[in-house]
């Protein structure tokens, strides 16, 4: 079997097993929606009228076909609290996210990549123990605390009072710096911490190889050696992991983000959605985010020939 | 002549390794346009010499002498970019398959070394390499392929071929040929004479297989635990060795139609690395040693033949001349 | 020179594992020493709102009156309670993966592992543990089974890679060879060699799970029935607007303190099993 297929099939599989995952805890185990539709006090009939109509009656595996039917055609349903399609919902709040999220998370991760460089070059004397220790000492401190303490000292009359504490009215690129400056410095400070030591050992281990001898000797300098010989072939790590963490960073840090400070994106969303158990918006991001990631998997798969010649997707062996 | 390399009473020791040196009080010329050959078994210093030349040496060791090319004071711990004394320098290394990078093409890597250090237009570039492809021998097309694509054979031409994109005086050539097979072997080093005699280039040819610098080198130098034991002309090396190590290393080597069958010699024993003893440090594997040898440092001296330098007090006999 | 270089060398080596040690061993001495001397009941609530450091309040109060040092001291045992047990049950379940698919792999029981690690890692760890929350409404520890249901397959990898490197080598090759059964082989020569990696990621397991859990409570999806530093961490968020401190520093930095000594024990441990990664 060719090599592409079985990758893609292997995605598939992988999608067929988040949606049943998605699909047991959510809908089987999930709220049972008939007693809300029903409104106070319903007769057996009634409720056994509702759960007709809403399928509960069904066999298990029918329930879970229909179940990926819906999803594969985008049929995402309507939100419990609110009454709007949910897919309506992500299109509203998805670009908030981005706006809030992709900046900071880009920025980091390049701020990450030249300080690990800095620290590479200068491995074992005083930058690099400074760099490194200093990581060591950042991925300890939580998430949360680095956002309290940057808003209370940014936002808030105790600290400089520069910006809004809390709320999203973002219209411009002006007003974007307004709300999104605070939390896009909690993201930026995060990803350097996280990412700091783990790109300086792809560095590190790089910097080690005879190749960069080879440069060394006909003249390449410290920027020649790091951006031309180095990082190209560090790249497949590099993408792998800032590919792999945008999931993680669009739905989970986007939950405390934005709940923190007030932002209506995906974040917000989902923890809305958790504290109202509405049922069909989670199941969404869930099964999404999850589709996301595999994709991404997918994708990199395609990616990697273009970045290092000697993977061959024809040629590998099952 | 005035030597273009000339390397003073130079001694290196990692850092470490406390008091013994990886290399010890080496004096050594090199003259333009000669091809000298440096040969010693593993570990006795070889790499550590060809990378203090190339002003390469890792951080923190200690060295004492100098070495002089062109005129110019080499500086050991030369900051990657910044133009030297090993501009006159170029190096290939022991496995072309490491030494060169992955993920580029052929092409591109000699082209950056064509492009820092010609003086040529960026139009000009590729006809330079054409050129110098041609010189080495590979196809043209091989400049868009990438290393791993490429024998071993052809990726060390590379190599060669990104030394003469240096335009550099002196080639230094470390164990170009160890990770070779023996055919491929042969091809790599008529091709390093060929090119050192058509461009005129000093080149300092480092292996541990004598035969190999014989088809090389003119001068040889034999080093045995980072000293100089002998050093001469390549014909008297190998017609009339006077230190027992040379002389083990010779006999050493198979013969492949020898008109009377002899039995393959090993040098008995194994290097010495432990202790710094005062005396010959040849001295505990060395058949010809007498009491004396282990009291005093032989000192590298030039004997009756002007030419043929060796740290022996009791060397071998030069051969007795038939009539 | 030798003689300062090595000591240079040495006190780079085991500087940073030492403090890490002492900072651990800090932080278990004053939990010990106050289940020795204990503090007033942390749910007790008083009118002694915000009261500032005193000898019957150490820490203060908070907003309710309530001892914040007893508070913080079962938040901090209810945090190693979690990360133990969660390292624990999510080490052995990776583990056990971990060496099921290593020993077979490229062979079916390797492919469902492999298949049952891509489906964990894709979907997002919180809404996970929501989701799951939601369905076993009934159960106490479901906030701990979702992190052990989701933490075991970084642990899987690397102990699958680790049993196909050491399945190639002579002294397994020789064991099979003379008929060492494969449980035998796996549990005796080849996981004593996965020691180094095992540990290093059964305390990065550890660092998750309390950094997760305080997260989950600052949201209140944890476990409302105990203290934690993420609930003190949520009251804190409208104190320190209003200049009262000691919740939010006394959480924060005993969070820190755990991670923190952890983390340098374990940078130390990966340092040696794989010296070209670590500090120094
Ligand atoms: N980076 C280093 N740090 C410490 N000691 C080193 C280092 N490199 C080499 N040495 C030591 O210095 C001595 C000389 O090493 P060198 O590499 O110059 O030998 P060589 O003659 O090139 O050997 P080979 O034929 O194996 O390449 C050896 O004893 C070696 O152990
Ligand atoms: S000095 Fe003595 S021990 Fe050393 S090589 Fe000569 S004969 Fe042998
Ligand atoms: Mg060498």
């Amino acid at each position: 079997m060719p090599i592409y297929l079985r990758k893609t099939l292997h995605s598939l599989s992988l999608l067929l097993g988040v949606t049943f995952i998605s699909f047991l805890l959510m809908v089987y185990f999930g709220p049972d929606r008939s007693y809300a539709i029903a409104g106070k006090n319903p007769d057996t009939a009634q409720l056994e009228e509702i759960r007709q109509q809403l399928g509960y009656d069904q066999p298990f595996l029918n329930r879970y076909f229909t179940y990926i039917k819906d999803l594969a055609s985008l049929n995402l349903g309507q939100s419990e609290s609110n009454g709007k399609p949910v897919s309506q919902l992500l299109a509203e709040t998805i670009p908030v996210s981005l706006m809030v999220l992709l900046p900071g998370f880009l920025v980091g991760n390049l701020l990450a990549l030249l300080l690990a460089m800095v620290a590479a070059w200068y491995r074992h004397s005083w930058p690099d123990r400074l760099l490194t220790n200093l990581s060591l000492a950042g991925v300890s401190v939580s998430f949360l605390i680095i956002i309290i303490l940057l808003s209370t000292w940014l936002c808030t009359p105790q600290g400089l009072n520069l910006f809004p504490s809390r709320g999203w009215r973002v219209d411009s690129l002006a007003s974007w710096f307004t709300y999104a400056t605070v939390p896009s410095l909690a993201l930026i400070i995060v990803t350097v911490f996280f990412n700091l030591r783990f790109y300086r050992a792809l560095l590190l281990d790089e910097m080690q190889q005879d190749y960069i001898r080879t440069a060394r000797a006909y003249g390449a300098g410290p920027f020649s050696i790091m951006f031309k010989e180095a990082l190209p072939n560090t790249l497949i790590p590099f993408l792998t992991r800032l590919l792999f963490s945008l999931p993680a960073i669009l739905v989970s840090g986007s939950l405390l983000l934005e709940s923190y400070f007030g932002i209506p994106g995906v974040g917000k969303v989902s923890f809305d959605a958790i504290f109202n158990a509405d049922q069909p918006v989670l199941n969404a991001i869930v099964s999404l985010s999850a589709i996301l990631v595999i994709v991404i998997a997918w994708l990199a798969d395609f990616i990697y020939p273009y970045l290092d010649p000697r993977i061959n997707l024809q040629a590998e062996t099952p | 002549m005035n030597p273009i390399v000339s390397i003073r009473n130079l001694s290196i020791s990692y850092p470490g390794a406390g008091a013994r040196s990886a290399v010890k009080h080496i004096n050594m010329d090199i003259l333009p346009g000669q091809a000298v050959g440096l040969v010693g078994e593993s570990g006795c210093g070889k790499t550590t010499l060809a990378l203090a030349l190339m002003g390469m040496l890792p951080p923190g060791c200690d060295h004492r002498g100098e070495i002089i090319i062109s005129g110019q004071k080499v500086d050991f711990y030369q900051r990657p970019g910044q133009p030297s004394a090993r501009d006159h320098c170029a190096m290939i290394f022991q496995n072309p398959q490491t030494s060169l990078n992955p993920v580029i093409s052929i092409g591109t890597q000699i082209n950056r070394i064509i492009q820092r250090y010609s003086r040529l237009k960026k139009s000009a570039i590729p006809d330079r390499l054409a050129e110098l492809l041609m010189l080495v021998g590979l196809p043209d097309h091989c400049g868009k392929l990438y290393p791993h694509e490429l024998s071993g054979g052809m990726q060390q031409r590379v190599l060669l071929a990104m030394a003469l994109a240096r335009e550099a005086s002196i080639l230094i050539a470390d164990e170009p040929t160890t990770a070779l097979d023996a055919g491929t072997r042969l091809q790599i080093l008529n091709l390093l004479k060929q090119l050192q005699e058509k461009q005129n280039l000093s080149l300092l040819l480092i292996s541990h297989d004598l035969s190999a610098i014989a088809r090389v080198c003119q001068q040889v130098a034999i080093v045995y635990q980072g000293r100089i034991v002998e050093q001469a002309p390549q014909k008297l090396i190998y017609t009339q060795p006077r230190h027992p190590y040379s002389a083990g290393l010779l006999a050493a080597i198979p013969k492949i139609h020898p008109k009377r069958p002899r039995k393959l010699q090993t040098l008995l024993g194994e290097a010495n690395h432990a202790t710094e003893q005062s005396g010959c440090g040849f001295a505990s594997r060395c058949p010809r040693r007498e009491a004396y040898c282990e009291q005093q440092l032989p000192p590298l001296n030039a004997t009756l033949e002007k030419n043929q330098h060796f740290a022996c007090f009791n060397p071998r006999p030069l051969p007795t001349v038939r009539k | 020179m030798t003689a300062s270089l090595k000591s240079a060398k040495f006190s780079s080596r085991y500087k940073l594992p030492a403090l890490g040690t002492l900072i651990f061993i800090g932080f278990i001495g004053i939990l010990l020493t106050l289940a020795v001397y204990p503090l007033a009941e942390w749910q007790t609530i008083s009118p002694d709102r915000f009261a500032g450091i005193s000898l019957e309040h150490p820490l203060g109060t908070n907003a309710l009156g309530q001892d914040i040092a007893s508070r913080a001291e079962k938040a901090s045992w209810h945090s190693l309670r979690i990360g133990f047990l969660v390292a624990l049950c999510a080490g052995l379940l990776g583990v056990s993966l971990g060496l099921l698919s290593g020993w077979y792999a490229g062979r079916w029981p390797d492919t469902v592992i492999l298949w049952l690690t891509g489906v964990m890692e894709a979907i997002p760890f919180y809404l996970f543990v929501a989701a799951l929350a939601y369905a076993l409404r009934q159960f106490n520890w479901s906030m701990e089974l979702a992190m052990v249901i989701t933490f075991w397959t970084t642990m899987a990898r690397l102990i699958r890679a680790e049993v196909i490197r050491l399945k190639q080598r002579d002294f397994i090759l020789s064991a099979r060879a003379i008929g060492l059964s494969p449980g035998r082989t796996l549990t005796a020569h080849i996981l004593p060699n996965t020691l180094p990696v095992l540990l290093v990621q059964l305390s990065m397991i550890f660092i998750a799970a309390i950094k997760a859990e305080v997260i989950l409570s600052f949201l209140g999806l944890g476990n409302n029935s105990n203290i934690s530093w993420g609930q003190m961490i949520s009251e804190s968020t409208h104190e320190v607007i209003s200049g009262h401190y000691m919740n939010f520093v006394s959480a924060s930095i005993l969070l820190f303190m755990l991670i923190y000594s952890i983390s340098l024990i374990t940078d130390s441990l990966q340092t040696r099993s794989d010296p070209r990664q670590g500090i120094a």
